[in-house]
């Protein structure tokens, strides 16, 4: 699946029926650092990743 | 296709968040209502509110999330609602951040108030900064509060509600447990009846639940980022206490209730250094010179 990183770069990994969460876990990101949006909507971290699909992960970072 | 998104467990809608520790899934509206549940329970706590609540209002998203909640829930707690923000002065940051400030209050249809440390201290905080070496987020949150109780004093506000929420909670108790200082963790400093009360709405939201609340009610943006450093301590707790949240759901709960625990029990047993009123401004604080004017001071001898 096509992933927009918080940083901006993006990549393409293979979801391999994994959950959304385990994706990020490999990629070195704390899943609870960011949310998660597809096609403009919130959805889970444990959502199970289908290659065709992109989501972007938005940072969750402090500031009042 | 798109991948199966679970089900909200209170109805048939998609969900936008699970609870870690419950497993429990929630949709848009449910996680809404979870949310201002709680703020809502936080606020009754107080018993007879004031005619005025103030908010502390960055226009960051804890305190735009914090906003939105109160609005919604000028029903159950209707009270007027002003916005307070302080204008650091942070050049090439805080134009920004303003201007969504004051876009959120239009949208929202709350009272704004807009104080800047030019006003109060003669400077910007960028101006302080050329002349200090201490670190810019702990000068900067010294002369904030003090600019929100000018600001507060200057409407007639007795009661602020700040945006801290659980996780912030949860990183001041270990800061302060790693620091010893156990008096001043746990029983405060010393109170003066000139400062406005102040209230923590989100203390049992977690950041994660206020940010989604703020992108849910369409109130996200992805604002700048303020270009001094950050406190590196409290950088770091923040990372371990969310690896300790990921590997373990609850501990930042369980941390954040905890350090509440120990304050309440220790009330009135520990005795607090009473404030007196320093010499240069008036203001109630420890010691002589009170530390706003100890920092402007500095600033002038220069
Ligand atoms: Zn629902
Ligand atoms: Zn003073």
């Amino acid at each position: 699946m096509k992933i927009f990183f918080p940083d901006g770069h993006e990549e393409e990994i293979s979801a391999r029926g994994r959950t959304i969460e385990a994706i990020i876990l490999e990629q070195g990101l704390n899943p609870i650092e960011v949310l998660i949006s597809r096609d403009g909507a919130i959805i889970p971290e444990d959502t199970i990743g289908i290659d065709s699909e992109t989501i972007r992960l938005i940072r969750i970072s402090h500031g009042g | 296709m798109a991948g199966e998104v679970r089900t909200c467990s209170s109805c048939a809608e998609k969900a936008v968040f699970v609870d870690r520790e419950s497993g429990t899934h929630l949709c848009s509206r449910h996680l809404k209502e979870s949310v201002e549940t709680r703020v809502l329970a936080r606020i009754l706590q107080e018993g007879q509110l004031p005619g005025i609540i103030g908010v502390a209002f960055s226009g960051g998203k804890d305190s735009t999330a914090l906003l939105a909640a109160l609005a919604n829930l000028k029903e159950k707690i209707p009270v007027r609602l002003i916005a307070l923000t302080v204008d650091e002065g942070i050049n090439g940051y805080r134009e920004e951040t303003i201007s969504h400030a004051r876009e959120v209050c239009t949208i929202l249809g709350v009272e704004h108030r807009i104080i800047t440390f030019s006003e109060i201290y003669g400077e910007t905080l960028d101006e302080i900064m050329r002349t200090t070496n201490r670190k810019a987020c702990t000068v900067c949150g010294i002369l904030r509060r003090r600019a929100l109780e000018v600001l507060a004093e200057k409407e007639g506000i007795r009661l602020i509600a700040t945006g801290h929420n659980q996780d912030d909670h949860a990183q001041t108790t270990l800061m302060n447990a790693l620091s010893a200082d156990i008096k001043k963790v746990f029983a405060g400093s010393g109170h003066s009846t000139r400062f406005a009360h102040r209230i923590k709405p989100f203390a049992a939201v977690s950041e994660r639940e206020a940010s989604l609340y703020a992108i849910l009610a369409g109130l996200f943006n992805d604002l700048p980022e303020c270009p001094y450093a950050g406190d590196a301590l409290r950088g770091e707790i923040r990372m371990l206490l969310n690896q300790f949240e990921q590997e373990h759901p609850g501990s930042m709960r369980n941390l954040a209730q905890a350090e509440e625990e120990i304050r309440t029990r220790l009330r009135d047993k520990v005795e607090i250094t009473p404030l007196e009123n320093c010499r240069i401004c008036g203001w109630p604080g420890s010691g002589e010179i009170c530390q706003v004017c100890s920092l402007i001071k500095k600033n002038e001898t220069r």
